[in-house]
Parts: C-alpha cells; sequence; structure tokens
C-alpha cells in the first residue's frame, strides 16, 4: 500500500492500526500498546515509524510479534485499488464495551493503589543505606557499621522483592508483558539485584562475621553491597522514563486528555475540551449560574459553547444547561458530560443515561455513579448559607474542583449580579469553594488557554444573531404572534425599536401576523415575522398571496418538534417540507437554513436582500437549538452589509406587473412618484387588475416561473470541507455537530458538504455530491426530508443518520453513527 | 356628477340593481369632496362582491386574501403613518372570515375607514348565510333557515370601545356621505356598517325592508359622546338605527407605535444606522 492508503489505518474508532517500518507494513491493532491507533501518546498508527524508531526505547524486534501485512510503496508506482477495499479492512466492528475482564479490574485497581512506585522506593533507599554503612565500616570497622549493613541489606533485599511483585503487575496491566527495552533493561537488572541481594545474605547467614574477613567469599560479600547500588539506579531510571515518559515529549499540561493505557474499548474522543452540565427544575437558577459561568470562563480566555434543553413548563421539571470548555472554538454539543452537577435529586434521574463513567457527578444521593461525590446540593448550601442559594455554591464547588482561582469568579459575579445580591452570593461562592476542597474527588484539568487567540472573542445565540441579520438587512417591522422558541427575535426587535426605526407589534394571531408585514412591505417597510410550525402552517395561505401579489416577504420559522403542539420547547427540523410546499398554487421561495451563529447573521441579511431584490417570500429556518445555544463568532464588520433599496419611484403609467425578461417588475410604493400601486391576489394583468384572460394568465405563471430561476442562480453553494469521496451531508442547525464528529472521526475519506441555502437547488452546486462515491445525509427529522429533496435532483442518497427524539445531534454520539454507516456502505 | 376617482379601464362585474354600486358612487364623491390626492389613498380589501370595489377606483390598492384586509391595512399604516388607509369588504369577509382581525382593530384604534357592505348574505358564493343574516332567512345551505343570532357589530365595536362607530344604508345617499366623510376625517378607528341590499341572492332583505327596517336618528336627540346610550341604540333592531352612534379622540396605534420618537414618514425613507448597529452587536457579543 501507498502511504496515504497507509494513512486510514490510524487505528481510531474501529479502524486497524498499521504502522510501516523498513517497508513493510505491520498490523498492531493487537497490540496494548497502540490503543485507538496511538503510542506512548507521541506516536500515532496509519505513518512510516523507520525514522522514528531510532529514537524509540525499544529496538525493533517490538515488530516481531505482529504480523506482516503489506509492502509500503511509493504512491507513484501503486497499483490501484478500489478505494472500497480498504475501507472494508479498515472498519472493523467497533467493539462495544464488554464486561471488565480480571487485567482490567486489576489495572482500575492498579491505576488507584499503583503499589510499585509506592513499594519500589523503599529498597533503593535501603540499598543506598546498606552501601553507605558498607563504606563506614572500611574506614572503621567497629560492629555497630558492621550490623547497620546487613540489617539495612536484609531488609533492601526482601521489600524488593516486594517492589518486584509489584512491578510485574504494573507490567502485566500496564504494558501486557511487552518487552519494550526500558522494560527488559527493569528485568533484567531485578533478577540481576534479588540474586546478589540473596547471595549476600546467604554468606552472611553462614559466616555472621564474613564482613571482618579476608576471603573471596567476603569481597563478595561486600561487592554483592556495593553493587546494588548502580542496579537499583538503573531500575529508578528505567522507571522514571517510563512514567515520565509523555511528560517529556508533550506539554505535560495541555496533555491532560492524552490518552491512558485504557481498557474501554469504547470510541475516546482526544478532544482539548471540558463539558460541565448543569441539572435542577425551571426557576431554580441553572440560567444564572450558565450565565455566571460561561462569562467567567471567557473573561479567562477560554473559548466556550453552551446549549440547554428544557421542559415546556415554567416551574418544576428538570432541565439542563451545558457548557463547554476549550481552547478552540467548539460548535456542538457532547451527550456525555465530564462534570455534572445535579442540583435537586431528579434532575439525576433526568441525566442517568448521559453518564459516561469517567463523568464526575456532584450531587445527588439516591442514584449511583462509579465517580459520584453523593452529597444533596441543596442540603449543603442549606447547611452553609441558605437552600435558595444552592446555585451559587455549586459554582464555588466547581471553581474549587477544577482548581481555578474564586476570585476570578467572585469578580464576575460582581459583574453580573446586582449590588444587593453581591454579598450573599459571594459568601454562598466561597462557601462552596471552601466546603469542595475537603472532598476527595478527581478531576480532569482544564485545557491551558491559549493566550494567541485574538483578545476580541464575540459570543452569541442564534435568536440574537438572527436578530442582527435581521436589522443588517434593513428590517424595520416585526408584527408576530408569540410561540416558542421563535419569540426570542421578535423581542429582540422589539428591544432594539428604541434604538433603531423598528414598527413592533403582536399581532392577534399567525395570520395577522404575516398579513400585517405583507401591509409594511407594501408600505414601503422591510417587515418580518416570527414563527415555529403550528404558526407557520396557519401562514400557509399568506405564503401564497405574497407570491401571487408579488409583495416580498421574510419569515423566520423556528422549528420545534411537532406534530400538533409536539414538544414545544425541544428541537427539531421537522419543517423543511412544510417550508417547502406551503401555500397553494405555484410561486418562487426562498428557503434558507443557518448552520451557525456567523451564517445567521448572514442568511438574515440575505433573507431581506433576497426577498426585495425578487419579490418573494423568504423562509428563514432555525432551530430551538441553533436558538438556544451560545458559541463564538468573529467580529463582524457591519459596514459590508450592502444596505440596498429595491424600490423605484412610479411615472404616472406605473404597472405594478410589468412584464419583462427577468420577471421581475419594477416595485413601487404608495405616494411614491405619480403612479398607483395595485397588487391583486386574483390573476391579474400588468396593472395588477383581475384578468381571466388565458394569455395574461400564462404570461404571469411563466413571469413568477421565471423568478424561481433568476433566484436558482443567485443561489449559494454548499460549503464543502474535505475531499474524501464519502459526503456526510446536513442542512442547518447540524453543521457544528456534523463538522466535529468528522474531525473526531480523522477518517480521510469523509467530506462535510452542507447546505445553507436549502431551495431552490442550483444544479452547478450538486456537481459535488454528483461525483462523490457515497452520500450520508444526517438529519434531524424522522423523514428525511432534505434527502427527499435532493433524490428530486437526481442525487442518489446512499444513507441517512435521522434523530427526532426532540435533542440535537451530540457530536460525541454521532461519531459512532457515521462510524456504522460507513461500516455499512 | 365628477367621477375622478372612478376607474373606467375595468370591468365591473355586479349585478344590475346591486346595492354596491350606490356605495361605489357615494366614495367616489366623498373622496373628491375631501380633496386627496388619489396617491396618498390606499384601499385594501378581501374577497366578495364588496371586496371588488378598490378595483373601481383610481386609487392604490391591495386586494388580499378573503377576511385579510384589516391586518393588511394595519401594516400599510406601520410602514407609512400618512397614507389614508380605507379597508372595505363585506359582511362575510370582515366580520365572519376576519372576525378576530375586526376585534383587534377596533381595540388597536388603527387610523383607518373600515367600510363593510353588509348585505345579510354571501353573494359571491351565492347565496349562503352571513354573520348577520337574518333568523329563519333560508337558504341552499340553511335549508332550515338561520338559526345563529346574527352578529352585531355596532354593539361589538362599542363593547371594545371603538372610536368612530356608525350605520348607513346607501339609499339615504347625503346621509351615508355625510357620515363617510365624518369617517375619513376621524382621527382613528373608523367603522361604517353600510346596508346594502342583495338584489340576486338576498329576496328577504330588500331595498323596501332596508328602507321598512331602519331609522336615522335625531342628530338633537342622540348625543354621539354617550357610550351607554350609543350602546342602546346599537341594541334596536327593525327598525335598526342610522347614523354617527358614538365618536371619540383617542390615542392612535400609530401615535403609541412612534411614541418615544419622531414617527418617520415612512419606513421606505429611513435606513438603520450601520454604526449604530455594529456598537450594539459589540455590546451584546463581547463577554
Amino acid at each position: 500500500m501507498t502511504l496515504e492508503e497507509l494513512s486510514r489505518f490510524n487505528g481510531k474508532n474501529g479502524a486497524k492500526a498499521y504502522v510501516a517500518y523498513k517497508g513493510l507494513v505491520y498490523d498492531l491493532t493487537s497490540s496494548d500498546m497502540w490503543e485507538e491507533g496511538e503510542h506512548q501518546g507521541s506516536h500515532e498508527a496509519g505513518v512510516d515509524l523507520t525514522e522514528a524508531m531510532g529514537d524509540a526505547p525499544h529496538a525493533d524486534d517490538v515488530l516481531k510479534n505482529f504480523r506482516v501485512v503489506d509492502k509500503l510503496v511509493d504512491s507513484s508506482s501503486k497499483i490501484l485499488r478500489p478505494k472500497q477495499e480498504a475501507i472494508v479492512e479498515a472498519t472493523e466492528p467497533l467493539s462495544t464495551k464488554e464486561t471488565l475482564s480480571a487485567k482490567e479490574k486489576w489495572h482500575n485497581w492498579y491505576q488507584i493503589y499503583h503499589p510499585h512506585p509506592v513499594t519500589a522506593h523503599f529498597p533503593i533507599v535501603l540499598h543506598f543505606f546498606a552501601a553507605a554503612m558498607d563504606i563506614a565500616f572500611f574506614f572503621s570497622p567497629v560492629e555497630k557499621f558492621e550490623q547497620g549493613t546487613y540489617y539495612a541489606f536484609l531488609a533492601a533485599t526482601l521489600l524488593g522483592l516486594f517492589a518486584m511483585s509489584a512491578g510485574v503487575l504494573s507490567w502485566w496491566v500496564n504494558y501486557n508483558f511487552s518487552m519494550i527495552r526500558a522494560l527488559v533493561i527493569k528485568l533484567y537488572t531485578a533478577i540481576f539485584t534479588l540474586i546478589v541481594g540473596m547471595i549476600g545474605i546467604y554468606l552472611h547467614i553462614i559466616d555472621p562475621m564474613i564482613a571482618y574477613k579476608d576471603s573471596i567469599g567476603a569481597i563478595f560479600y561486600h561487592f554483592s553491597i556495593l553493587i546494588t547500588v548502580p542496579s537499583v539506579i538503573i531500575l529508578g531510571y528505567y522507571g522514571g522514563r517510563l512514567t515520565w515518559w509523555r511528560a517529556k515529549t508533550s506539554d505535560e499540561e495541555t496533555n491532560f486528555n492524552a490518552p491512558k493505557p485504557n481498557h474501554s474499548k469504547t470510541v475516546v474522543l482526544s478532544q482539548n475540551d471540558f463539558t460541565i452540565m448543569i441539572g435542577g427544575s425551571a426557576g431554580s437558577g441553572i440560567k444564572t449560574i450558565e450565565d455566571l459561568l460561561t462569562h467567567t470562563f471567557v473573561s479567562m480566555g477560554y473559548s466556550i459553547f453552551s446549549t440547554k434543553e428544557y421542559m415546556s413548563r415554567v416551574r418544576g421539571g428538570s432541565n439542563t444547561v451545558q457548557i463547554r470548555i476549550s481552547d478552540k472554538d467548539i460548535r456542538s454539543a457532547k451527550w456525555k458530560p465530564d462534570l455534572f452537577l445535579g442540583l435537586d435529586e431528579a434532575s439525576l434521574l433526568h441525566v442517568k443515561e448521559r453518564i459516561g463513567d469517567d463523568t464526575l457527578v456532584i450531587g445527588g444521593q439516591n442514584e449511583s455513579f462509579s465517580n459520584h461525590l453523593k452529597i444533596s446540593l441543596q442540603e449543603e448550601a442549606k447547611k452553609h448559607v441558605s437552600k435558595q442559594l444552592v446555585n451559587t455554591f455549586a459554582a464555588g464547588m466547581l471553581f474549587a474542583l477544577l482548581k481555578l482561582p474564586k476570585e476570578v469568579l467572585e469578580e464576575s459575579l460582581k459583574k453580573r449580579f446586582k449590588e444587593d445580591m453581591h454579598e450573599a452570593n459571594i459568601k454562598a461562592l466561597q462557601e462552596g469553594y471552601m466546603y469542595a476542597q475537603t472532598q476527595k474527588s478527581e478531576i480532569k484539568k482544564l485545557p491551558v488557554v491559549d493566550k494567541s487567540r485574538d483578545k476580541e472573542v464575540h459570543y452569541i445565540d442564534g435568536t440574537t444573531a438572527a436578530g442582527f441579520g435581521f436589522l443588517a438587512g434593513g428590517c424595520n417591522s416585526v408584527t408576530s404572534y408569540p410561540m416558542s422558541p421563535s419569540t426570542g427575535v421578535l423581542a429582540f426587535l422589539a428591544g432594539m425599536s428604541k434604538e433603531f426605526d423598528i414598527a413592533v407589534e403582536q399581532a392577534e394571531d399567525e395570520i395577522a401576523a404575516f398579513n400585517m408585514a405583507l401591509g409594511v412591505w407594501y408600505g414601503g417597510g422591510r417587515g418580518l415575522t416570527t414563527t415555529s410550525g403550528g404558526g407557520f402552517a396557519l401562514m400557509s395561505e399568506s405564503m401564497s398571496l405574497s407570491g401571487m401579489t408579488e409583495t416580498p416577504m421574510v419569515v423566520y420559522l423556528a422549528q420545534r418538534p411537532g406534530p400538533a403542539t409536539g414538544l414545544p420547547t425541544r428541537t427539531e427540523q421537522g419543517d423543511l417540507n412544510l417550508a417547502l410546499y406551503s401555500g397553494h398554487g405555484e410561486f418562487a421561495r426562498l428557503i434558507l437554513a443557518p448552520g451557525d451563529a456567523l451564517e445567521a447573521i448572514e442568511l438574515g441579511h440575505l433573507a431581506f436582500e433576497t426577498a426585495d431584490r425578487f419579490q418573494i417570500p423568504v423562509v428563514y429556518l432555525s432551530d430551538q437549538y441553533l436558538a438556544d445555544s451560545v458559541q463564538s463568532i468573529p467580529k463582524v464588520d457591519f459596514e459590508l452589509f450592502s444596505q440596498n433599496r429595491y424600490i423605484s419611484k412610479s411615472e404616472s403609467d406605473y404597472l405594478r406587473y410589468k412584464l419583462n425578461d427577468s420577471g421581475i417588475s419594477e416595485r413601487s410604493i404608495p405616494a411614491y412618484g405619480e403612479g398607483l400601486v395595485c397588487c391583486d391576489s386574483d390573476e391579474h394583468d400588468e396593472r395588477g387588475q383581475i384578468t381571466e384572460l388565458y394569455k395574461v394568465r400564462e404570461a404571469m405563471v411563466q413571469k413568477r416561473k421565471h423568478k424561481l430561476e433568476q433566484l436558482r442562480d443567485a443561489a449559494i453553494a454548499p460549503r464543502i470541507m474535505g475531499d474524501g469521496d464519502i459526503a456526510i451531508v446536513g442542512w442547518g442547525s447540524t453543521k457544528g455537530a456534523i463538522s466535529e464528529a468528522i474531525s473526531l472521526l480523522d477518517n480521510s475519506r469523509l467530506a462535510q458538504i452542507h447546505f445553507s441555502w436549502i431551495y431552490p437547488l442550483k444544479k452547478e452546486h450538486l456537481l459535488k455530491l454528483h461525483d462523490t462515491k457515497h452520500i450520508i445525509v444526517v438529519e434531524n427529522n424522522s423523514n428525511a426530508q432534505f434527502a427527499d429533496l435532493l433524490k428530486l435532483n437526481d442525487i442518489k442518497v446512499d444513507a441517512t443518520i435521522l434523530q427526532s427524539n426532540g435533542f440535537a445531534f451530540f457530536s460525541d454520539t454521532l461519531v459512532e453513527k457515521i462510524a456504522q454507516k460507513v461500516r455499512e456502505l | 356628477m365628477n367621477k375622478e376617482f372612478m376607474r373606467h379601464d375595468t370591468d365591473n362585474a355586479w349585478c344590475p340593481g346591486c346595492g354596491n354600486f350606490g356605495i361605489l358612487n357615494i366614495l367616489t364623491e366623498v373622496l373628491q369632496e375631501l380633496e386627496v390626492k388619489k396617491q396618498d389613498i390606499v384601499f385594501v380589501s378581501g374577497i366578495g362582491q364588496a371586496a371588488k370595489t378598490p378595483h373601481y377606483l383610481d386609487v392604490n390598492m391591495f386586494n388580499g386574501l378573503h377576511g385579510r384586509a384589516l391586518p393588511v391595512a394595519t401594516g400599510i399604516k406601520m410602514a407609512n403613518p400618512e397614507l389614508i388607509v380605507v379597508a372595505e369588504g363585506g359582511d362575510g369577509d370582515m366580520y365572519g372570515e376576519g372576525g378576530n382581525h375586526f376585534l383587534s382593530a377596533v381595540r388597536r384604534n388603527v387610523n383607518i375607514v373600515h367600510i363593510v357592505h353588509n348585505n345579510m348574505v354571501y353573494g359571491l358564493t351565492k347565496g349562503q348565510a352571513s354573520p348577520t343574516s337574518q333568523r329563519e332567512f333560508k337558504t341552499k345551505v340553511q335549508v332550515n333557515g338561520v338559526s345563529n343570532e346574527p352578529f352585531n357589530p355596532i354593539l361589538t365595536a362599542l363593547s371594545l370601545n371603538a372610536s368612530f362607530v356608525a350605520r348607513a344604508y346607501m339609499q339615504n345617499k347625503e346621509h351615508t356621505k355625510g357620515i363617510l366623510k365624518a369617517a375619513f376625517l376621524h382621527k382613528g378607528y373608523a367603522l361604517i356598517d353600510i346596508f346594502q341590499p342583495c338584489v340576486t341572492f338576498n329576496s328577504l332583505n330588500t331595498y323596501e325592508w332596508f328602507s321598512q327596517n331602519s331609522y336615522m336618528m335625531d342628530e338633537n336627540e342622540h348625543d354621539i359622546l354617550d357610550i351607554s346610550s350609543a350602546m342602546d341604540r346599537a341594541r334596536e333592531t327593525h327598525p335598526f338605527a342610522l347614523g354617527i352612534f358614538y365618536k371619540q379622540e383617542r390615542k392612535t396605534f400609530e401615535e403609541y407605535l412612534w411614541s418615544d420618537k419622531k414617527s418617520p414618514k415612512s419606513l421606505h425613507v429611513k435606513k438603520h444606522d450601520i454604526k449604530e448597529i455594529q456598537k450594539q452587536f459589540d455590546r451584546y457579543t463581547i463577554y
């Protein structure tokens, strides 16, 4: 195989672990030293290690134990092999977690008590002591030196036995009796030390006065005592080298998540991030703690991502917030947190299935987890301060556990909380901090802040981002009927109506909301309506009116799971077909779906520009997940957003629907020029007056259809990342999760193709899909609605990954789903 | 007769003798006498025979969906408060399909003229009961006669504290003109329910029936500032009272909308200040 082919066998996520050495390719998949394709935290499978072997602490004969599977050939002389073949080999089933074997149990035990380092230091010290006493004896042959030498040597040798037994255990559980150089040296040296020790003791037992004599036996006796010093130095040196190897090769601080010689066969995500989840009832203050923590972590220089899932109720229930902390940008949520703070018992029941073996759980007494601080946070808060302050108490605990300075949190609290709240909350925070310091809990270190990052980091949620996009698009009116999860945009623009000229009205229903916005556009404004699926269903007729009268329109449709009332506060991408097919009759429309916060702004602007330019309704599809998640965003230069106006002054002979080549007639507004502006929902002639002349009808149908083609030409291409032959295709809010999952899979065959301009699709933009061997569509719905749209465009979809449980895709679980589908191709 | 506001290049679809003609004539005369510029007037309508009126007028027009004229009219006033906006339609359009919008428009006090042609029947769909159909009125659908209580738009509007409520009968031309003119001059929402016979589908509520079942309120006997007596009059049926029931000046929707700043003449002429957007963005996003 070629180097390129070799790189696919990187040992990750079920792929085999191959390495090349001196022209041969070895299969190291079975080696415990190469779990997840990584060796000692410094080498990765899938590459040629010929040069690296020279620096290895072991000889190349370690490879003798492994099977040679192929020869490494120069890519220029490679014989083409179908890529499929490679992936079949590369994707052996991921072994899911089995019950712990005896070895794995010992491994766990060893990790906690690490007996070898504990026992090894005594014999080392005693061997040194014995040798020192013996040297003293040479200078002053008195009995106390002789006795000291002998008993120290005796103790050293006996304790050495224990150290050796522990060493053998370590050799087994941690290194699988691997014959790497350091271990082999340690083994021989230890045996030598033991034998020499036993001979020395034996000589002393036969002749207790041997130290004073001049015999060969006496020389050997003294020699045995002195020679063990260099031998324990060798033992200690290689022991230290094995232990500290990783620290030497990479920065210890950043290495908190380096693969341990782990027994777990599940997918290990090696990412520099830490995921905190906080659970509690509605109204218990988890929103406050989320706000405090995200701001504090950002002030410390971390990059954060936060998301929430909540029940459709104002009080009680179980809600969670998730905060991911990293040294780089993150744009997706995880299923399993590293740390879970349960403010009440119910929250633990709620997240039970999301707690992994490595998750540190703080709080809750009814449930049990492997890594669990079993306390009632509310009781502890009550004991130290008061039950109401459980959220800041918990925040203090969290900072202590993460070994972060509490002063930063206090500063942040002072900035975020009202002044009369400071004293009590800071006390709660300090009490929590101190309390946690008394608790024994192991926790991963946080990633190190990347100081080179741009100082000016911006954070925004999808709701606010959409709002700014609409503002940039010149939106100056919003008329809506409140509906979760869309209401945030209505509230944002209402809040902005003091700074900008924005006409805001809460309509009596969605039908009125849409029709008011049409009135706004007709009158010269740029109107928006915000809604969710149920409300949009009511707007269906108005979509058609916008299409027929060619009155521009923008609808912000934040999806939630249906049908009917569905799950009002949760997420889904289930309304694509609704947006696509809403409204009777045939007319042009645009559907946009932002994939992240930056796109949320850009598409907000584009929605208004395109609606105005083509005189069509535009549906901006967001969802609860995107709307409620906070992510980093680069600084946006609003000067770059064009502020075009497409309204023309009318002449006295103005015709609203004048036929021309483009299908787009000049749009004027009342009282702007000498003409009259007549719009009609009936089929109309160029003047906007009712007609039933079939030729006029035909011309008008073609006019509206022609607009669709013009619009198609203006389409934005999907984002293509990577050039693999398996395309993971998504649309809208799944962008971040798919992107993270692909980067975790680290399989060069995978490429991400992501759509944010959903309809109408342009043929040229689908060429990449035609060229791609396999297509897997990822959608947050159960009917694969976008895959259907692709099929209508003659795209062959090989597989779909669908989810409609009310959650967005999590990067850590999506990894496994993609790996599974890739195997099945 | 000067018909400056009459449109001559469209084909009228009403039946000969339809009461709508009378209303159309009155409207053109009122608009002319008010000396308004036709470019400044927008007629918004829904669907129905009455909703076709804007097609026959030489003004700006938005002929939308059945029942939806009021929200569109509201939106137009939001975008450009200086336009004279009229929402016009029939009883089925405005009180039936658009009933919810009617309630809200009254409450909002949008500065529009709301003209409802009330012929107590559905004309466009050929003769079914409308919300204002009288009990016992038989149709092909209501075969045993209408059983629902007729909708009382006057009393409903009064109960919502409407700022101008009137009823007219198109046959009383000068009376109707006077009321319409007052409605146009009124600042705030003005409802004019206009009786109008349907000669084809309503054989019960004929010209004669309307004449016999209505009377003009004496201006000296009815205090249009007194809502209680207005409500008493509104409760009267057979005969129905005609004239302005009630009138009050109160803050309009548009005045509330732009209360904390100077109302822009039209949203069209203003653009958002990009620097202000940038400033707000930084304020929101820098943690």
